[in-house]
């Protein structure tokens, strides 16, 4: 069965960019689901079954690290691994979000050579 | 101006520079030239601005000024799209452009153990007046794909909040 991806980002571009980015790197058996904010995240992720997060800090409604507080305080999705595309990365975001335990911190724009490492290692924790 | 302003500007141009290079050369593939502003003629009307807010550690703004025709070629080619783009696509494509520019510039300027924070990007379509430059820290423009159109960076950056 197709695992489900839920890319999180108020920019439509960006989640166009992201799932490009994915399916170009490999990521073809899976399902990829959209939100623009974090409150539409966790109503997407409390209804169904996703095996990967990747989501933007910086957003209206609810932002990034509070959607992924609630998601460590949460039973059922405490377990659910994140990566992190933010157009805010430096080492400082990095110590913020590492009691957060998120799989990785990606800079935006996403260059493939880059970040190649990192989706590897990720499809090989999916199993794909 | 004194000397600590003049280095303020001197690394925000650079920064500049380098995030706007980069990220559509990563975007859209095109080579962005810095050109003396004088060079060129002002903007024609329509254009679109795009305005983020930076919050933290400075107060300020970035924002991006390009005229509509260039926009939609620009954001068609972020998009690989050469059909009609959905005034939404320009408008968002121009959003993620300045954040993701202004997340760069920030990047660069602020010491990497101290956070920084944009607002989310606004972007309007002007039809009737250019934005006032008053009070602008450095103002930069750019020529992309030989194209002869002008894109123009504008970046203020307060003092420390």
């Amino acid at each position: 069965m197709d695992k489900k991806i839920l890319i999180i980002d108020d920019s439509r571009t960006a989640r166009l960019f992201i799932k490009q980015c994915f399916e170009i790197s490999g990521f073809t058996q899976c399902t990829f689901m959209e939100a623009s904010q974090g409150e539409e995240g966790l109503k997407i992720m409390n209804a169904q079954e996703i095996a990967l997060v990747i989501t933007d800090i910086n957003m209206p409604v609810k932002d990034g690290i509070s959607m992924l507080r609630e998601m460590r305080a949460s039973e059922n999705l405490k377990n659910v691994p994140v990566l992190v595309i933010t157009s805010t990365q430096n080492a400082a975001r990095e110590e913020e979000l590492r009691p957060l335990k998120v799989e990785g911190i990606l800079a935006k724009p996403l260059h493939l050579p880059n970040v190649s490492k990192t989706l590897n290692t990720l499809k090989t924790q999916l199993g794909m | 101006m004194g000397i600590a302003q003049a280095s303020l500007v001197v690394d925000s141009l650079n920064a500049l520079n380098q995030a706007v290079q980069d990220t559509l050369e990563t975007l859209s593939f095109s080579e962005a030239l810095p050109v003396p502003q004088e060079s060129y003629p002002p903007l024609h009307l329509p254009v679109y601005v795009t305005t983020v807010e930076v919050h933290r550690p400075y107060t300020g703004f970035i924002r991006l000024i390009i005229p509509r025709n260039m926009a939609i070629s620009l954001v068609g080619s972020m998009l690989g799209s050469t059909g009609n783009l959905e005034e939404e696509w320009v408008q968002d494509g121009l959003s993620e452009l300045v954040n993701i520019i202004g997340g760069r510039i920030l990047a660069h300027l602020v010491d990497s153990f101290n956070s920084f924070d944009l607002s989310i990007p606004q972007t309007v379509c002007l039809d009737k007046e250019l934005p006032s430059c008053d009070g602008i820290l450095v103002r930069q423009a750019y020529v992309l794909n030989d194209e002869h159109v002008e894109l123009e960076l504008e970046f203020q950056k307060a003092r420390a909040a």
